[in-house]
């Protein structure tokens, strides 16, 4: 205690005259507190009370998280799958995976190579198809825009281009204005090979907008409040928690098949 | 001039919230791998965003350090009443007041959206800054 005293006494000479005055007041108080066994237990109390209470709170917090609210995972597919539906992988496919997406949405753009691992995995290889729904979500200005440039690369037969491409640059036409996030898309739909003078026309297309409304309909009719959504032959899938947790869903539905 | 206790109180109030608050943003980022876009939910797109993090670091983590150092200074204080400790706290929740404004500008102006968790921040933040300033000015 006494080297202590001293270190606080040659720092004194950097302090003013205020904080001197204030520093003597609080030793003098502390010294004569200092001497009884009560303020010792009482600062002991202080100081464990307060760094339990700061754990159990951060403990609590974690616990709280595992629970946290997720959005509505549960409900079947109110629209099978038909020949409208933008389809990856083969017509005879024993397990269909039915996505509800939004191209400005950044879990969708993490979802695709994750995907696209599941489908590559020898026990899900050539037995597994993917339906692609466009289900753009209010919060992201250009996301409508985007499902109908989707939309409108699939009547030139590059629906699946226009989704890589639109997922890969995600970053950059995100934050852009209608606008220019219109000239992006062109500039990707000539990157494609696409018409682009078709392909404009086709963008604000009544019959393409309705393509999308139909799929933002059945996913709301099938309890869709977020994205990804994903549906394993019609059944609701619990949002991934891991790539493991994503593939085991789809395997069980290939096992529950046989 | 003596503080008022209450002044204290809240303080370390605000200061648990926030604590609260960042770890269960900070488990949150670290548990949920790829958390979905909600409806009419904007802190996905915030708590995503490249702002989220310094680094490796998430920005929650950060929020952890810092309401943690603060409740330490607080504690300190209360246990040996010097008022220079809480000087410190003054400052570090100054430095707080700034890192939070910078995000509320990233969430406004940048990104567009709103994460009500970081709000909460936020006004905790607010609230010992408009504290801080006030021991400031009767020391």
């Amino acid at each position: 205690m006494i080297s202590a005293m001293e270190h606080n006494a040659s720092n004194d000479a950097h302090m003013s005259r205020r904080e001197r005055r204030e520093t003597m007041r609080s030793q003098r108080g502390s010294n004569s507190l200092r001497q009884s066994p009560s303020r010792m237990l009482r600062r002991m109390l202080i100081w464990g009370g307060s760094l339990v209470a700061i754990g159990l709170i951060g403990w609590g917090m974690v616990e709280l998280s595992k629970n946290a609210q997720l959005p509505v995972e549960s409900g079947v597919l109110s629209v099978a799958v038909d020949a409208q539906d933008n389809m990856q992988g083969p017509a005879d496919a024993e397990v269909t995976l039915t996505e509800y997406s939004d191209f400005q949405c950044p879990a969708c753009a993490a979802f695709v190579p994750v995907i696209a691992k599941a489908f590559a995995e020898p026990e899900l290889k050539g037995k597994i198809r993917l339906a692609y729904r466009y289900f753009p979500l209010s919060i992201h200005p250009n996301a409508q825009l985007a499902s109908q440039a989707g939309q409108a690369a699939a009547l030139q037969g590059k629906f699946w281009e226009m989704h890589d491409v639109l997922f890969e640059k995600q970053d950059i036409w995100s934050p852009l204005s209608s606008k220019a996030a219109r000239d992006a898309f062109v500039g990707y739909a000539q990157q494609l090979g696409l018409d682009t003078g078709r392909f404009l026309s086709d963008i604000d297309n009544a019959a393409v907008k309705d393509r999308v409304k139909t799929d933002v309909d059945s996913g709301t009719a099938s309890d869709v409040n977020s994205t990804p959504s994903f549906f394993v032959n019609g059944v609701r899938m619990t949002h991934p928690q891991s790539y493991e947790e994503f593939k085991q869903n789809l395997i069980n539905a290939l096992d529950a098949n046989k | 001039m003596q503080i008022n206790r209450w002044l204290i109180i809240v303080l370390f109030s605000a200061a648990l919230i926030g604590f609260a608050d960042s770890a269960y943003l900070t488990a949150q980022h670290i548990r949920d791998v790829i958390p979905p876009c909600v409806v009419l939910n904007n802190c996905e797109l915030v708590l995503t965003s490249k702002y989220a993090s310094v680094g490796p670091v998430p920005v929650s983590a950060l929020g952890i350090l810092y309401y943690g150092t603060l409740l330490v200074l607080l504690i300190a204080y209360l246990d040996v009443w010097n008022r220079r400790i809480l000087h410190w706290a003054c400052w570090l929740v100054s430095a707080g007041m700034l890192a939070s404004l910078y995000f509320v500008y990233v969430q406004l102006f940048i990104l567009g959206a709103l994460c009500p968790y970081c709000l909460i921040s936020t006004l905790m933040t607010l609230i010992l800054f408009s504290i801080s300033v006030y021991i400031m000015r009767i020391d």
